[in-house]
């Protein structure tokens, strides 16, 4: 057991407890609040003049399966001949000994949602998992097995039509494969139910998704493609995200009537390529001024892996509130992803995945003085 | 509420001029007379004796999904790995925001007919849209309004010189009626089962995507120039009992009974272009007069990017100057394309019930030196001079 | 009969026989005891030298990448046009001619495990065939001892380039699992079939099916700990046995692959770490993994064999933890128990096949030399080190 107290405690969920302890047992809290009485067998740790928060997730992360300082040997997260490919894991992928991981670890970063990645010929990419940012074992790490599965819409799914063409070479064909695989998957489904058929990998994985128990988690930048991926979804009713979104500040009305959840970031990419030539660091407060969902992504492994509150600490610059912008890479994410029953904010029964700060994390004077992963101090300054 | 008076109104329901007052209300018009009393709310347009006429329609372009000023982020025009692509929706490739749909609205081209390109024997469906908004699907009049195919030069180009089917013409017809066949078969056995997935033959998005076509409700739309080529694009919908419409048609004017006896429509142009190949050595501007005056229902086209949207009313000009007589033309820039499209409910015509698209021009458009002086869209001005 | 005497004979079925006998009938050895018998034409006085089982090399590619050809024409290790060939076996690619089996013999190898290599997905059976004889049928005695798997690093750098799949770990893993996958389904299909509507014939998941009902392990070439962990998954879901091939992290995962009774073929090499996944090679290794209970064989680095690499990698093996005993057990009874063939070979036993090694003094000390090998109870090398021609 362990008693941590005297703080300033962000729960994400309600007020801020000023003077609060946290009692964690296991891996979970046991209690959260600003009254507490430390149980005897508890170790005790002082937390006088710091802020707590619930450890920091990454709603897009790139951690040990693109790795670090590596060439091909590391880069495991683009199947590029297969453009629809459901059923690749990335936690079949995901190298649990890159370095990365305890940098961000050392960054607050306690949940990564690892994916596949976008890239030339992908447009399903596979299953996207959550995975804590400890351990050796890469199935010791596994939050979920999948939260979504991975889409690419927009010209990063294109070959080169007039050079060296390959399906899919227009968005229309991006469009249409992922309509045929929903369409096929429905079949897949209605024939399992009637008789045995041999087994698919790719409908198999694609099964929660046409029963609305997975999202599809789609990259769109340009507003074009926003509108696309939306009109997909639409028509088979499947439940979407949208990931990066480069262009949400100039349709936040459209995103919150659609009730799309938006990933948002990075905010610091240049305005090099032609899908994020408009990109803003308004998106986050455009969205939630308009009440829409949205969660602000570290891209850690791909972006420095200590990036995160620097993500977030972007977005407030630009006009999002603090305490949202705080939310924006805690329980949000968690929400969006349907964990958060686990992680996210710091209530009683939850995991005790949280940070110990001297200081605001999103200021440069914020330093990070513990991190804790399932009750155990990962981190420590 | 918008309430445009004096104006020299070209209805394109008649062949003649009417002078008049239109009021418009939520987008739409709701009355045509000589003289309007509007509610004191409206606002008021004094056109002066200029010309007013419906809003003009491109009845044929790749606006938005040829970003020429980006590269092949822009470019969707085709998909170059599949001769056989019906499952391919124009829609899902349109960014509205790109320069043309500007241009188009400061021409007084306020509706286009939006697809893709001509490189696939079958290669997806073709919308018609607005030339106003920035999400597509708010600027749809009506999706989809025929399917792509192709005779000629260009599926050859695209696999022939790959080494791929198609080769030859022969192999084009082939292949499109294998596919036509197949689609009805697969209909068949889908009807047999009222769709039930369970019992369905394995789906199949390309000839799913086919079986409006087969059942006459939407339109093939046939890029042919060579006579020959239109003569096989003839030949294969009668044969399958299919809609079909003529893109391009260049060689027309020389075949013109053939197709006025099937009864098949033209979508003419670009003409404004040197024959870059030789299925386009007979390109004139008298194709349009010569199938007019033979029955056959025309409207004309700039293929944007190809030619630029801007250039719409002078090629229609230009069709006058050699033989389509005036009201023809304007008939051509307007309701022709609607009816061809099945998109006359709601465009194409001054007619109370329309949406509120509409030209007003200092001159006719026919003449070389006319500009819009102001272009409404859904009652909306979205251009003044 | 035939028989050595006077040797100090290593059994590897017990203590060693300071001085005895071992005599054997036409393949099968039928004595074993401490008693000495007069020397005669049948009968060798060893005068004190060592004997012992034949050595047992558990994991090459022996004579199917031949030692002298060049690449096209003497390269028969990985079916590279597809990543997917289970339904493949060695025992038609192996060229004994090869100057490799005469090496192997030179230095005590009498039994040889010969696999595909590590480019392919599924790359064939693992067969096993004594060193010794002039034709393959001759020298094989297990056709398929399991199917060889390699994941990491290696399949995925050669099809990236062609370019083809796969070319990320997700889908090498998703592709063994498809396999697997399509295994059971063919299984059932034949299970519930009567003999006219039988599912086609198929090569892939016929040869997949002994390894689906546990009756072959899946012997796959992995290195990092993160390959390591997702062969554990893939042998956890479909209830594999399991062998590592190379497993240069194994050490670092000692418990736990002794929890999950995995054995390992390691082969630390005295050669560099040529890749990144092999930063962790070391000769340390296999003292960490035994001292952990975990069964396991060591290798020779490469496909041809240098002279005194056998002596180079038993030295190397008694600097990090190991007794000669243990060196002598780790290359023939403990790879015999891995390959599944210990009814036949890996120890000096009544009624094992008649492979033995004489050794004029202390093996594997530098000072050593063979001076019989005897394969199926014929002799395959005089003194002089050339094979002897068998008919």
């Amino acid at each position: 057991m362990l008693f941590i107290k005297n703080a300033r405690i962000y729960t994400m969920a309600g007020k801020i407890i000023e003077n609060g302890s946290l009692l964690i047992e296991g891996s979970k809290i046991k209690e959260v609040g600003a009254d507490l009485k430390a149980p005897l067998q508890a170790e005790q740790i002082d937390a006088a003049g710091k802020n707590i928060y619930p450890g920091f997730i990454d709603a897009h992360s790139q951690l040990g399966i693109n790795e670090s300082g590596l060439g091909a040997e590391g880069r495991d997260g683009h199947e590029g001949v297969l453009p629809v490919a459901p059923h690749l894991r990335a936690f079949d992928a995901i190298n649990p000994l890159d370095r990365m991981f305890q940098v961000a670890n050392s960054s607050g970063l306690t949940t990564a949602i690892i994916g596949p990645t976008s890239g030339r010929g992908t447009v399903i990419a596979g299953s996207m998992s959550a995975i804590k940012t400890t351990g050796d074992c890469i199935d010791d790490m596994i939050l979920a097995e999948c939260v979504g599965i991975r889409c690419t819409m927009g010209p990063t799914a294109k070959h080169l039509a007039l050079v060296a063409p390959r399906i899919p070479s227009s968005r229309t064909t991006i469009a249409a494969l992922m309509r045929d695989t929903f369409l096929k998957t429905l079949q897949y489904k209605a024939v399992k139910e009637d008789r045995p058929q041999p087994y698919n990998m790719v409908y198999e994985a694609m099964i929660p998704v046409m029963e609305k128990k997975m999202p599809i988690v789609v990259h769109a930048n340009l507003k074009e493609d926003v509108f696309n991926a939306i009109r997909v979804a639409k028509e088979y009713d499947v439940r979407l995200i949208l990931l990066f979104v480069a262009e949400a500040h100039l349709i936040a009305k459209d995103l919150k009537k659609e009730q799309v959840p938006c990933l948002l970031g990075p905010l610091h990419a240049a305005h090099s390529n032609p899908e994020v030539r408009h990109h803003s660091k308004t998106a986050a407060a455009e969205l939630s001024k308009a009440g829409a969902s949205f969660a602000i992504i570290g891209n850690t492994g791909r972006s420095k892996s200590d990036a995160i509150t620097v993500q977030a600490a972007l977005a407030q610059a630009a006009g999002l509130a603090e305490i949202e912008a705080l939310k924006a890479i805690t329980i949000y994410p968690a929400q969006i992803y349907g964990i958060d029953k686990r992680v996210g904010s710091l209530e009683a029964g939850k995991d005790a995945d949280l940070v110990i700060c001297r200081g605001n994390p999103l200021t440069r004077d914020g330093v990070i003085e513990k991190v804790f992963v399932n009750g155990e101090i990962t981190y420590s300054n | 509420m918008l309430l445009i008076k004096n104006g020299k109104i070209f209805t394109a329901t008649e062949n003649c001029y009417q002078e008049g007052s239109i009021l418009i209300a939520d987008g739409q018009i709701v009355e045509i007379a000589a003289k309007i009393e509007g509610p004191s709310e409206a606002q008021i347009i004094d056109a002066g004796g200029r010309l007013v006429m419906p809003g003009m329609i491109d009845a044929h372009t790749h606006m938005g999904i040829m970003e020429l000023e980006i590269g092949y982020a822009g470019y969707d025009n085709n998909e170059m790995d599949d001769p056989i692509s019906p499952e391919l929706r124009g829609i899902d490739c349109i960014n509205p925001e790109t320069r043309s749909f500007a241009d188009a609205r400061k021409t007084g081209v306020t509706t286009v007919i939006t697809g893709p390109g001509s490189q696939n024997i079958l290669g997806g469906t073709h919308v018609a849209i607005k030339t106003l908004g920035y999400r597509v699907d708010d600027m749809v009049v009506k999706n989809p309004v025929a399917m792509k195919c192709a005779f000629g030069e260009n599926p050859k180009n695209s696999y022939g010189k790959k080494g791929r089917s198609p080769v030859t013409r022969m192999a084009q017809v082939a292949m499109l009626r294998e596919t036509l066949i197949k689609a009805r078969e697969y209909m068949e056995a889908k009807e047999a089962v009222d769709g039930d997935l369970s019992k369905m033959p394995p789906v199949d998005s390309k000839l799913e995507a086919l079986i409006p076509v087969i059942k006459g409700e939407l339109p093939l739309k046939a890029h042919a120039h060579r006579a020959d080529d239109i003569l096989n694009a003839i030949r294969v919908a009668k044969e399958f009992e299919v809609k079909l419409i003529l893109n391009h048609a260049t060689a027309g004017h020389l075949v013109a009974r053939h197709i006025a006896k099937a009864q098949v429509p033209c979508v003419l142009g670009p003409t404004f272009t040197t024959p870059g190949k030789y299925e386009m050595k007979d390109v004139t501007f008298k194709t349009h007069g010569i199938l007019n005056k033979a029955g056959v229902k025309i409207a004309i086209q700039t293929d944007a990017p190809i030619s630029p949207t801007m250039h719409l009313p002078l090629m229609a000009a230009m069709a006058v100057r050699e033989g389509l007589d005036h009201f023809e033309a304007l008939k051509a820039l307007t309701i022709n394309a609607a009816e061809i499209y099945g998109i006359a409910d709601r465009v194409g015509s001054l007619e109370v019930g329309k949406d509120a698209d509409i030209l007003i021009s200092e001159i006719s458009p026919l003449q070389y030196n006319a500009q819009a002086w102001k272009v409404i869209i859904n009652g909306q001005i979205v251009h003044s001079l | 009969m035939k028989a050595i005497t006077n040797a100090r004979i290593y059994t590897m079925a017990g203590q060693v026989i300071e001085r005895g006998t071992v005599s054997w009938q036409g393949s099968s050895i039928t004595g074993v005891s401490d008693q000495l018998l007069a020397p005669s034409s049948d009968v060798f006085d060893a005068q004190g030298g060592s004997l012992l089982p034949g050595l047992i090399n558990a994991h090459c590619q022996a004579g199917l990448k031949e030692s002298l050809l060049d690449y096209v024409a003497g390269d028969d290790s990985n079916e590279s046009s597809f990543p997917i060939t289970p339904q493949l076996n060695p025992v038609h690619g192996i060229n004994p001619a090869d100057p490799v089996f005469a090496a192997m013999l030179s230095q005590g190898i009498t039994t040889v495990a010969i696999a595909p290599g590590s480019i392919n997905v599924l790359g064939g059976s693992v067969a096993v065939l004594k060193t010794c004889g002039s034709t393959v049928d001759e020298m094989v005695i297990k056709n398929s001892a399991g199917i060889k798997a390699a994941i990491g690093d290696d399949p995925k750098q050669f099809y990236r380039a062609k370019p083809f799949v796969p070319q990320t770990r997700m889908n090498t893993m998703a592709m063994l699992r498809e396999n697997f996958f399509a295994t059971r389904d063919y299984l059932q299909a034949k299970e519930l079939a009567d003999i006219s509507i039988m599912p086609p014939y198929n090569a892939i998941t016929e040869s997949l099916a002994p390894v689906l009902e546990g009756e072959l392990p899946l012997f796959v070439h992995a290195n990092r700990r993160d390959d390591i962990h997702s062969a554990l998954r893939l042998a956890r879901e479909f209830n594999l046995k399991l062998i590592l091939v190379n497993a240069a992290e194994a050490h670092l995962l000692a418990e736990k692959l002794a929890t999950a009774q995995v054995k390992c073929i390691l082969s630390p090499g005295l050669k560099s770490r040529s890749k990144f996944e092999l930063q962790e090679l070391c000769w340390q290794a296999p003292a960490l993994l035994s001292a952990a209970g975990v069964e396991l064989t060591v290798v020779p680095d490469s496909n041809v064999l240098p002279a005194n690499e056998l002596t180079a990698m038993a030295t190397m093996l008694r600097k990090n933890g190991y007794t000669l005993e243990q060196v002598i057990a780790m290359l023939t009874i403990k790879p015999a128990r891995i390959l599944n063939i210990e009814n036949k070979v890996g120890s000096i036993e009544v009624g094992k096949n008649a492979d033995l090694i004489l050794y004029n003094n202390e093996p594997f000390s530098f000072k050593e030399e063979i001076k019989k090998v005897i394969v199926n109870g014929q002799e395959c090398l005089s003194k002089g080190g050339e094979q002897v021609a068998t008919d």
